[in-house]
């Protein structure tokens, strides 16, 4: 009898405590949404506490996030990079004149932080948030999806990609090579050898093309194709940027230095 | 070259206007090598193919350029060191730093910063070149002391947390004390990744006894993005300016 009023006594204070304090790993919808609804107007504080929401999430382990913060995690990812920050932008300094950073250095951080979190949140089970995954996650996101999503991938290296986020930080070229590199990795099963081939052989055809200074969006593009090439394993990879490496004049250029991390990476692989 | 025409013309209207000038939004096309698919009835290859690759709007953002533009013109050689000491010219972003301050990975790597921050982490985009300020490398290694010989990344690694080319974040400030390598922002996430006013409180005592200005709490707060701001940019402040991250968390 005594044992049943004590379990009933512990069911009363974990449903209350339920009640009091939701589970921190929920996120609110309408508050993380609101100042999206409106970004021409949405006053600073719409902004902060929908970012303070939002960052809050980013704390939780993924298997803690119930499936309505989760769906409603990829929305605030949708909606902020296809919103404007201009007007709060323009808002902010109105009311701070002299900022000592401003917020689109926090507007910066707050994007990397949703793509970081991104990475580590996506599994098979986001296919219904494909398109968001897709349009805007970064490589490791996007190469959590596997094998579902290749010709997706191989179609963002083709031509008519938006530039997204705050300066146009990102592009979906960008981070279809770098998931050629994770897929390349001799740590991933799902692809087939002749998969890894392929994709390395793809990787590999454009260090002919590579040239540092060329414009900033090809140097990135490079820079991220050398990166994708250090998860390889293969003779043709190590050939590959030890020739390119061998014709560059400058050596103080961060893609040559990028290309020798790469190299290295390759070489300690094949155990070379 | 088309992309550099169009995004020179963009970027000169920019810099000539006051922010958030910009009246009408225009298409900006970026060149860059793409793949075509090539499948017949057995199997599919391809090859790389150069010309249009996307497209953002002059407008999008207050006009930054840090990605699809040209910010920092070309990035290497002395071409890029000139490309990037016109930045500043043209923002009016002054001193214009001479070519000995703007390095390369090889010159950063003699900074003693690589310490603290890799190459790739410290520059802003795909800018070749840094500046970073002399005191700040002595304030880093008092902070790293200070903070048990570790010191917590940058907050936006690559986007300007560390060096910031001059308007390539075209909004609140193209002439923020990032441009003359005099500010750090880092990341207040603990060891497993988690924000804690903790480590905030902490690395803001240890920003304060290296001589460092930090930005205040409540400023940051107010931003909703939890991060810090230090900067040998301003003089150190007090602690009851710069705040108590755990009081008011």
């Amino acid at each position: 009898m005594r044992w049943t009023h004590a379990v009933s006594f512990a069911l009363l204070v974990t449903a209350a405590t339920a009640y009091a304090a939701p589970a921190p790993c929920h996120l609110d919808r309408t508050v993380a949404l609101a100042p999206y609804n409106h970004p021409d107007n949405a006053t600073i504080e719409e902004w902060r506490d929908s970012r303070l929401a939002v960052e809050k999430l980013t704390d939780c382990a993924p298997a803690s996030i119930d499936p309505q913060s989760r769906k409603a995690f990829f929305d605030v990812v949708r909606s902020e990079f296809a919103t404007s920050h201009t007007a709060e932008i323009a808002r902010w300094r109105k009311l701070y004149p002299k900022p000592h950073d401003g917020v689109d250095a926090a507007i910066g951080i707050f994007q990397t932080d949703i793509r970081r979190f991104m990475s580590g949140l996506v599994d098979r089970n986001d296919a219904s948030s494909k398109d968001v995954i897709l349009r805007y996650g970064a490589a490791r996101a996007i190469a959590a999806l596997g094998p579902a999503v290749k010709h997706d991938v191989l179609s963002m290296l083709g031509t008519g990609g938006q530039f997204y986020g705050l300066n146009h930080r990102y592009h979906p070229q960008l981070e279809a090579v770098q998931v050629l590199g994770l897929w390349i990795d001799p740590a991933n099963k799902e692809f087939s050898l002749a998969e890894k081939t392929d994709f390395t052989r793809m990787l590999v055809a454009l260090l002919p093309h590579v040239q540092p200074g060329v414009n900033v969006y090809e140097d990135r593009y490079f820079q991220s194709a050398l990166q994708a090439l250090a998860h390889s394993d293969s003779l043709d990879a190590e050939t590959a940027l030890a020739s390119w490496m061998d014709r560059q004049t400058d050596h103080g250029s961060f893609l040559y230095h990028e290309a020798a991390r790469s190299l290295n990476a390759v070489r300690a692989r094949r155990g070379a | 070259m088309r992309f550099s025409f169009l995004v020179g013309l963009v970027l000169v209207i920019a810099f000539a206007s006051p922010l958030f000038a910009c009246v009408e939004s225009e298409m900006v096309e970026v060149d860059g090598y793409y793949w075509v698919s090539v499948c017949d009835s057995s199997s599919c290859g391809g090859h790389w193919q150069y010309g249009v690759i996307g497209y953002y709007s002059s407008c999008d953002d207050a006009g930054g350029s840090g990605g699809g533009g040209t910010s920092g013109g070309g990035t290497t050689g002395t071409s890029g060191v000139t490309a990037l000491q016109n930045t500043y010219t043209n923002n009016d972003c002054g001193p214009v730093p001479i070519a000995a301050q703007i390095l390369d990975e090889n010159g950063y790597d003699q900074t003693g910063m690589q310490n603290y921050f890799g190459f790739a982490d410290w520059k802003d985009g795909a800018s070749g070149f840094v500046l970073v300020d002399p005191p700040l490398v002595p304030a880093m290694d008092s902070m790293y002391a200070c903070m048990g010989n570790q010191l917590p990344a940058l907050a936006d690694p690559g986007n300007g947390a560390g060096y910031r080319v001059p308007g390539a974040h075209g909004s609140t400030d193209p002439c923020s004390s990032h441009t003359q390598g005099e500010s750090v922002d880092f990341s207040t996430r603990d060891s497993s990744g988690n924000h804690s006013c903790q480590l905030w409180n902490q690395l803001a005592a240890c920003a304060h006894a290296a001589g460092l200005y930090v930005e205040p709490w409540a400023l940051i707060k107010q931003q909703g993005v939890i991060h810090m701001h230090v900067t040998t940019h301003q003089d150190a402040n007090d602690p009851s300016q710069y705040g108590d991250a755990c009081a008011n968390p």
